[in-house]
C-alpha cells in the first residue's frame, strides 16, 4: 500500500510539474509577457528586449519553465509590478477569505447532496424525487452567477434578509468567520451548483449500489432498512463521490472567480479577476498554476482516500 | 439424410425430434421475431422520454427564435440611443430596453444565434479532436497511450475557465475565435471516453473474430471500432454545446466576451448586477432564464440519447 | 414428520414499466423438517422468484397476489415488514449464487458473518463475533480466526461461498434456501460446497430448498424434486422416481437433452424446439404445450391442473412413462467415412502445436508499466490433431484452455513454440500471405452477445469473412450466405436483422455460421454452449455434431463440462494449471483414466442420475496461482497421491494406451513399456 501511494505521489509530482510547464509555455506562446505588465502596453520594442534580458526572459522556454519551477517549490512566485508587490504576498494575503467560502461551500455541498441523494435512490420515481432532480438539473445547468443574482434578487432586494454584497469591513478572513449573515448568499451561490453536479452522482452511485447482489443479502439477514442504507449502501455508494471531489476542485475554483466578484468579496477569485483587467500576468500565471497543482493535490488527496476506504484496492 | 435428422425423421415408439403436432415449417433455429431496427429502436426508446421531447422542443425553439426571430421582428441593434434606455417592458419594446436602447428581445434574439452557433462550432471542435486523440492513445495502447494520457491529465488538471479567461484577453474576440479557444481546450473528456470505449471494444469477442478472420487495423478501425464508440461520442456532444455556452457566458458576464457590435447572452448579463439593483429586472431574468433553458435541453437530450443508446445495445 | 415449510397456490406478479409479468403461478409444495426439495427449471422458469417471495424480497415491482407460505405453520404472506425481518435469516435463510456481488465488498468477513446474529440474537458485538468465528469453523473456513478481519476480495470464489454459507447459518435457520448455490464455481470446488451442504443439513436438520437448473446437483442430494416451467411446477415428484418414471413430457425432454458421461456419441440428443413462452402475459392451456410433441388442441385451450397419487404429481393431459429410450442416430451408417480432407504433408497431422507458451505480463506503474511477474496461462503444450477429427479440451476455469484456443487461431500469439497447419508455421507468415492462412482457422466463442457486433446486420457480419478473403462476387457472396443459413438452421429474413433480435441460441448458430463462411480446416469452439439453457444447448450440439459429420471438418472444442466435450470429440485433452496432463480417446479418459486429476474430474461431476453414488470430494483446496504454479507436478498440491518425487520433477506425457498418453509419477494405470518412453 505504501508502494501504492508513493507511485501516486510521483506520478502526481511529474503531472505537476507538467501542468506548470504547459501554463508556463501557454502564456509564453500567446505573448503574456511581464514585460508589458512592467512597462505598460505603450512601451516600445528595445525597452521590452533590455527588461527581458535583465529579467531572464530571453533564455530559452525550458530554462525559463525550470527556473519558474525551481521558484516556486521555494515559494516565489515572481512580482507584480502593477500592484508594486510580490504575487507570493498577494496571493497570501487572500488565500483564507477564499480558503473558508470554498471550505464551507464545499462541506455545505456534500452535506447536502449525500442524503439528497441517497434519498432520491431510495424513493425513485416518486413525486419527491421528481421535484429534486428537476431541481438539482435546473441547477446543473445554471451558471452560477445566475444562481447568485437570483439570490441576490430574492433575499437581498425583496426580502432584506442578506446583504447584496459583502460589506467592506470584513476585510481579514477572521472577519468574514465571524460575519455569517454577509457570507450566506455567497456561500450558497458556491454551493449550490456543487450540490448539483454532487447530488447526480451520489443518486446514481447509490442506484448502482441498490441494485447489488449484497444489498438483497443484507436484507436476507433480516436487517432493518435503515441499517442496510448506513452499513451497506452509504459507504459503497460515496467511494466515487470521493474522486469526484477531488475532480470538483477546478470548478470550484472558477466558481471563486464569479461568486467573489459578483458579491465583492476580497479573494484569490477577485485577485484574478483584477489581475486579467490590468493585464497582471506574474498574477495570472501565478494563481493559473496554482490552480493547477491544488488540482493534482486535491485529485492524489482523493486517490489515496479512496485507497484507505476502499480495500479492494489496497492490494495493489 | 443427415439433415433430415430434428425434421422428420420418425423413429418408433417416442415422438420424433420435431414433432407432427408443430408446424416442421420453421427452421430448426426456430423464427426471428420482427423488431424495430437498432437505430429505430434506438429512436423510439429517444421519443419515449418525454423529457427528451420537451428539450429537443425547447432546442427547436431557440434555434428558430434566434435565426428566423429577427427576421419578423425588427430591431435597431447598431445605433445606440441613450434616451431610450432602460425602458420597462411595453408594447414597443415587449422585453423593455437596455441601457444603451437596443431592444432586448431583439438583443436575444442575437445573442441567442452567437451561442448556439459557439456551442455547435466548439463542441464538433473538441469532438474531432478529442476523438482522434483517443483513437489514437486507445490504439497505440503502451508507453504513447501513457504519455498520452497524463497530457490530458496535465490538461485536465488546469482550470478551463483560467485558461479560457487568460486567452480571452489577448485575442480579439469574435465568434470564431473563441470558439477556437473553447474548443481547443474541452477536447480532453472526450478523448478519454473514446479511449475507454477503444479499449473495451479492443477486448470484445467480435474484434477477435475479425482479426481471426484476417482483417486489417483499418477495417477493424473503420468498420467495428467507430461505428461502435459512435454513440458516446454523439452523447458526449450535447452536453459539450452545453457547457461551451456556459463557458462563454461566464466570459461575457465577467466582461471577456464578444467585442461589439456581436451580442452575446453572457456579456448582456456583463452588467447584470447594476440592473438589478437598480430594479431593471427584465435586463436579467428574461435573458438568463433563456440561457438556463438551452443548456438544460442539450442537457435533456444528452441524458435521454445515452439512456436509448444504451437500450439499442441491451440484449431484449 | 413435521412440516417445516409449506408453500399453497403462490401467485407472484412483477410489474414492469409496460407490462406485468406473471413470474410464479399457483405453486405448491412442502417441505418436511430435515428434507432437502430440489426446484428445478431454467433460467426464467420462476425458480429463483419462488425462493424470493418465501423471503419477501422480490425486486421492485413484485409482489406475492395470493397464495400462502408457512413456516412450521406459522403464515407469512400478509406479515409486516418488521415482523417478516424478525423471520428472514433467522427462521429462513438464503445462499445467493454469486459470492463475489453478494458479499459486501467494504465490510469484513467477521463483521459480516455477525451481522445477522446482532440484529436476531440482540448479541453484544464480542458474542457476535464469538458465534461468527463458530459459524465459519463449521463452514470449514481455514484459519477462521486469521480470517475474519479479511475483506471478501481476498478469498477465493469457493471460500467466499464458503462465508456466504456461514451468513445464512449464522442463526441456525429452520429452513435453507440455496439459490444456484454452486453454479458459479469449478467443478472440484462444486463437489466441496456441495458435500459441504450435505454434512451441515444432516448435522443441523435443516430443512432445504435447494434452486438449480443442474439436474446433476439435484440428482443425488435431494429428496424430492419439483420441475418448474414458465412460472408452474409441471411435476413433484420423489427424486428416483423423477428420474426413471418421469411423467411429464418437459421433464422428460429436459433429461433426454442433457448429455451424460455415458451418452452414446452416435445418437442425437433430445430436443426441445423453440423457446419457452413470454409470461407477460402467459399464454392459456399448457404453458409447455407449444413445445411439446404430444400436445393436443386440449393442451392449448385447457390448462392441465396437478394431479397423480404418491406424492408424485403432474401437469398434463397427456402424460408419458418414463425416459426416452431411443434416439436416431447421428452418424452415417457403417462405411459411409466422412468427405476425406486431403493433407497437404502427406499422413502427417493436419494441426499440429509444438511445446506452445503464453505468459500474460503483470505490469506495475503509471507511465513505464514495468512488467513484475507473469500469468503463465499456457506452459508448453504440444497437441496434434488429425483431419476430420475432434479434440477436446477441458479443463477448470484458469488452465489455460482458453488461451490455447486463442494461440491455435492466432488470436494471441505465442511467447514460445509453434502452430502448424499442414506442416507450415502459418503465424510467421506476414501480410497477405498470412490473410490468407488464416482463412483455415476459424474460431466460435463462448458469448454469444459479446461475439457479434452489435452495430452489424446479420448480412454484413457473415460477409464480412468473405469480403476480408476477397472470395466471390457479391451474388456469390449472397448464395453462400443463403446456404450457411439454412446448414445451422437459420431462415433467410435473419440477414436483414440485427444481433439483439436474436435468441441466444440462435446467435449461436450465427457464430457458427460465421466460422463456416470460409470453410476452414479447423474450427476452434471455445465453451459454445456453455451460456445456453438445457434445452437450447442440446439443439446446438445436435447441430454442431451433425456438421462435424456432414463437412468432416476438424474441430477442438474447449469447455469446462467433460460430458459436452465427450460428446463432441475423438479424443479428449485434460488441462491443469496451463499444462495438459492426459489425453486420450473419450473412453480412455473416462473409464481407465491415468492421471489423479482427471480421476477426480470425472468423480465430482455431477451426474443427472441419482442411482450412481457419488464419491467422496476427490479433490481438496483450491487452485494455486498461475502467477507462480508449483514446482515439479504442477497437481501436487492437491493430489492424494503425491510424494517428494513430485516436487521436485516435472513428469513427462507417457503412453498407458495407443494415443493415451498422461504426465503423471504416480499414474492409476500401468503405463506400456513402463521402462522408457521417449517424448
Amino acid at each position: 500500500m505504501t508502494g501504492y501511494i508513493v507511485r501516486r505521489c510521483i506520478a502526481a509530482l511529474i503531472i505537476a510539474i507538467g501542468v506548470t510547464a504547459v501554463v508556463y509555455a501557454l502564456l509564453a506562446f500567446t505573448g503574456g509577457s511581464p514585460a508589458v505588465a512592467a512597462l505598460g502596453t505603450h512601451a516600445n520594442r528595445y525597452t521590452i528586449a533590455a527588461w527581458n534580458k535583465t529579467h531572464g526572459y530571453d533564455r530559452p522556454l525550458v530554462v525559463q519553465i525550470a527556473s519558474y519551477i525551481s521558484n516556486l517549490v521555494q515559494f516565489k512566485f515572481g512580482y507584480s509590478y502593477k500592484q508594486g508587490q510580490s504575487v507570493g504576498a498577494l496571493l497570501n494575503e487572500n488565500a483564507g477569505r477564499t480558503a473558508y467560502l470554498s471550505g464551507t461551500a464545499l462541506v455545505l455541498a456534500l452535506l447536502i447532496a449525500i442524503p439528497l441523494g441517497i434519498a432520491q435512490a431510495v424513493k425513485r420515481n416518486s413525486p419527491g424525487d421528481y421535484i429534486a432532480t428537476t431541481a438539482t438539473f435546473t441547477l446543473y445547468s445554471m451558471p452560477s452567477f445566475f444562481l447568485g443574482l437570483i439570490l441576490i434578487q430574492i433575499f437581498a432586494l425583496d426580502l432584506h434578509v442578506f446583504p447584496a454584497l459583502v460589506s467592506d469591513n470584513v476585510t481579514t478572513t477572521w472577519e468574514a468567520v465571524t460575519h455569517p449573515m454577509q457570507l450566506t448568499l455567497p456561500i450558497v451561490t458556491l454551493a449550490g451548483l456543487t450540490v448539483a453536479g454532487f447530488s447526480r452522482y451520489m443518486r446514481s452511485s447509490a442506484l448502482d449500489v441498490l441494485a447489488q447482489d449484497y444489498i438483497r443479502l443484507a436484507r436476507a439477514k433480516g436487517l432493518a432498512e435503515r441499517f442496510v442504507l448506513t452499513r451497506h449502501l452509504l459507504r459503497n455508494a460515496c467511494l466515487p463521490i470521493i474522486t469526484l471531489v477531488g475532480l470538483s476542485i477546478p470548478g470550484l475554483l472558477a466558481g471563486n472567480i464569479i461568486t467573489e466578484g459578483l458579491f465583492n468579496y476580497p479573494g484569490l477569485g477577485l485577485l484574478f479577476f483584477d489581475s486579467l483587467q490590468n493585464l497582471d500576468y506574474p498574477v495570472l500565471l501565478a494563481y493559473t498554476v496554482i490552480g493547477g497543482v491544488l488540482t493534482v493535490i486535491g485529485n492524489l488527496i482523493a486517490d489515496i482516500a479512496v485507497t484507505v476506504a476502499d480495500p479492494r484496492i489496497r492490494v495493489g | 439424410m443427415l439433415a433430415e435428422i430434428g425434421a422428420q425423421q420418425m423413429v418408433e415408439g417416442i415422438p420424433p425430434l420435431g414433432s407432427p403436432n408443430i408446424p416442421t415449417t420453421a427452421p430448426e433455429g426456430g423464427d426471428v421475431q420482427i423488431l424495430a431496427s437498432g437505430w429505430r429502436l434506438a429512436l423510439r426508446e429517444f421519443f419515449s422520454n418525454r423529457l427528451a421531447i420537451v428539450g429537443l422542443g425547447v432546442l427547436v425553439f431557440f434555434v428558430v427564435f434566434s435565426f428566423a426571430g429577427p427576421l419578423f421582428y425588427h430591431t435597431n441593434q447598431s445605433l445606440t440611443n441613450p434616451l431610450t434606455g432602460d425602458l420597462a417592458p411595453s408594447w414597443g419594446h415587449v422585453v423593455g430596453t437596455d441601457d444603451n436602447g437596443f431592444d432586448e428581445l431583439g438583443r436575444m434574439m442575437a445573442g441567442g444565434q452567437t451561442a448556439l452557433e459557439i456551442g455547435f462550432f466548439a463542441a464538433f471542435m473538441a469532438t474531432v479532436i478529442g476523438t482522434l486523440y483517443g483513437a489514437l492513445s486507445g490504439l497505440a495502447g503502451g508507453i504513447v497511450d501513457a504519455v498520452l494520457m497524463r497530457f490530458v491529465d496535465i490538461l485536465l488538471s488546469i482550470p478551463l475557465l483560467f485558461i479560457v479567461l487568460v486567452l480571452a484577453t489577448r485575442y480579439s474576440a469574435t465568434v470564431v475565435s473563441q470558439s477556437l479557444i473553447i474548443g481547443l481546450f474541452s477536447w480532453q473528456i472526450p478523448a478519454r471516453l473514446v479511449r475507454g470505449e477503444v479499449l473495451t471494444l479492443r477486448e470484445r469477442d467480435f474484434v477477435a473474430a475479425t482479426r481471426i478472420m484476417g482483417g486489417t487495423q483499418t477495417r477493424l478501425i473503420i468498420r467495428h471500432l467507430i461505428p461502435n464508440a459512435l454513440s458516446v461520442v454523439i452523447v458526449n456532444i450535447t452536453f459539450l454545446i452545453a457547457d461551451s455556452i456556459l463557458l462563454i457566458a461566464y466570459l461575457g458576464f465577467l466582461g471577456f466576451g464578444l467585442s461589439y457590435p456581436i451580442a452575446s447572452w453572457g456579456d448582456m448579463l456583463g452588467n447584470a448586477q447594476n440592473a438589478v439593483t437598480s430594479g431593471y429586472w427584465w435586463l436579467v431574468f428574461p435573458v438568463g432564464g433563456c440561457l438556463v433553458l438551452v443548456v438544460m435541453a442539450c442537457n435533456l437530450v444528452g441524458d435521454a440519447l445515452r439512456d436509448a443508446f444504451d437500450v439499442r445495445l441491451r440484449r431484449r | 414428520m413435521t412440516v417445516a415449510l409449506e408453500v399453497k397456490n403462490l401467485s407472484t406478479q412483477i410489474r414492469l414499466s409496460r407490462s406485468v409479468v406473471e413470474a410464479v403461478g399457483n405453486v405448491d409444495f412442502q417441505i418436511d423438517a430435515g428434507e432437502t426439495l430440489g426446484l428445478v427449471g431454467e433460467s426464467g422458469s420462476g425458480k429463483s422468484m419462488t425462493g424470493l417471495s418465501l423471503l419477501g424480497l422480490l425486486p421492485n415491482g413484485g409482489h406475492i397476489i395470493e397464495g400462502s407460505i408457512r413456516i412450521q405453520g406459522r403464515e407469512l404472506v400478509g406479515l409486516s415488514e418488521r415482523e417478516l425481518r424478525a423471520t428472514r435469516g433467522n427462521e429462513i435463510a438464503m445462499i445467493f449464487q454469486d459470492s463475489q456481488s453478494s458479499l459486501n465488498p467494504t465490510m469484513t468477513i467477521g463483521e459480516q458473518v455477525a451481522e445477522p446474529v446482532r440484529v436476531h440474537r440482540e448479541a453484544s458485538k464480542q458474542e457476535a463475533r464469538d458465534r461468527a468465528l463458530e459459524v465459519l469453523e463449521l463452514v470449514g473456513l481455514p484459519q477462521p480466526r486469521e480470517r475474519l478481519g479479511s475483506y471478501p476480495h481476498e478469498l477465493s470464489g469457493g471460500l467466499r461461498q464458503r462465508v456466504m454459507i456461514a451468513i445464512a447459518l449464522a442463526c441456525e435457520p429452520k429452513i435453507l434456501i440455496a439459490d444456484e448455490p454452486t453454479t458459479a464455481l469449478d467443478v472440484t470446488i462444486q463437489a466441496q460446497i456441495l458435500a459441504l451442504l450435505d454434512d451441515l443439513e444432516e448435522r443441523l436438520g435443516m430443512s432445504t430448498l435447494l434452486i438449480t437448473h443442474d439436474m446433476g446437483v439435484v440428482a443425488g442430494r435431494t429428496d424430492r424434486i419439483n420441475v418448474m416451467y414458465a412460472g408452474r411446477i409441471v411435476e413433484t415428484a420423489p427424486t428416483g422416481r423423477l428420474f426413471t418414471a418421469m411423467r411429464h413430457p418437459y421433464t422428460q425432454a429436459l433429461l433426454g437433452s442433457i448429455p451424460g458421461l455415458e451418452q452414446d456419441r452416435s445418437k442425437a440428443l433430445y430436443t426441445i424446439p423453440g423457446l419457452p413462452p413470454d409470461l407477460a402475459p402467459p399464454p392459456s392451456g399448457c404453458r409447455f404445450a407449444a413445445r411439446c410433441a404430444y400436445a393436443t388442441e386440449q393442451c392449448r385451450e385447457e390448462e392441465p391442473p396437478l394431479t397423480g397419487s404418491d406424492g408424485h404429481l403432474f401437469a398434463c393431459w397427456h402424460p408419458v412413462d418414463g425416459p426416452i429410450e431411443r434416439l436416431p442416430t447421428i452418424v452415417p451408417p457403417e462405411g459411409a467415412t466422412p468427405p476425406a480432407v486431403a493433407s497437404a504433408n502427406g499422413g502427417g497431422h493436419l494441426l499440429e502445436l509444438k511445446d506452445l507458451v503464453r505468459e500474460y505480463p503483470v505490469t506495475a506503474g503509471i507511465i513505464l508499466k514495468r512488467k513484475v511477474d507473469s500469468i503463465k496461462a499456457v506452459s508448453g503444450v504440444t497437441l496434434h490433431v488429425d483431419a476430420g477429427e475432434t479434440l477436446g479440451l477441458v479443463g477448470e476455469s484458469g488452465c489455460g484452455k482458453t488461451t490455447l484456443g486463442k494461440l491455435i487461431v492466432g488470436g494471441e500469439k505465442a511467447d514460445a513454440g509453434t502452430v502448424e497447419l499442414e506442416g507450415k508455421r502459418i503465424f510467421e507468415l506476414r501480410g497477405r500471405t498470412l490473410r490468407r492462412a488464416r482463412r483455415d482457422l476459424q474460431m466460435m466463442f463462448q458469448d454469444p452477445y459479446a461475439s457479434l457486433d452489435p452495430r452489424m446486420r446479420v448480412h454484413a457480419i457473415l460477409r464480412e469473412p468473405l469480403e476480408i478473403q476477397k472470395i466471390g462476387s457479391r451474388a456469390e457472396q449472397d448464395e453462400m450466405i443463403a446456404n450457411v443459413l439454412r446448414e445451422v438452421g437459420l431462415p433467410q429474413n435473419a440477414v436483414e436483422r440485427y444481433p439483439h433480435e436474436f435468441s441466444g441460441g440462435q446467435r449461436q448458430r450465427i457464430g457458427l455460421a460465421r466460422t463456416l463462411m470460409l470453410d476452414p480446416k479447423v474450427i476452434v469452439a471455445d465453451e459454445p454452449v456453455s451460456a445456453l439453457d438445457v434445452s437450447i444447448r442440446s439443439q446446438i450440439l445436435n447441430l454442431m455434431r451433425r456438421l462435424q459429420a456432414e463437412r468432416g471438418t476438424s474441430s477442438v472444442v474447449i469447455s469446462h463440462d467433460l460430458a459436452v466435450v465427450k460428446y463432441l470429440a475423438d479424443r479428449i485433452g485434460v488441462m491443469y494449471l496451463g499444462k495438459l496432463v492426459e489425453l486420450g480417446t473419450g473412453d480412455d479418459i473416462y473409464r481407465r483414466a491415468a492421471h489423479p486429476y482427471t480421476d477426480a474430474l470425472i468423480k465430482t461431476i455431477p451426474v443427472p442420475d441419482p442411482a450412481v453414488k457419488r464419491a467422496d470430494v476427490a479433490i481438496r483446496g483450491e487452485l494455486p496461482s498461475p502467477r507462480n504454479p508449483p514446482s515439479g507436478c504442477r497437481f501436487r498440491t492437491r493430489c492424494p497421491r503425491a510424494q517428494d518425487l513430485c516436487a521436485e520433477q516435472e513428469p513427462v506425457l507417457r503412453e498407458f494406451d495407443p494415443g493415451h498418453v498422461a504426465a503423471c509419477h504416480f499414474p492409476l494405470q500401468t503405463p506400456l513399456a513402463a521402462a522408457d518412453t521417449p517424448s
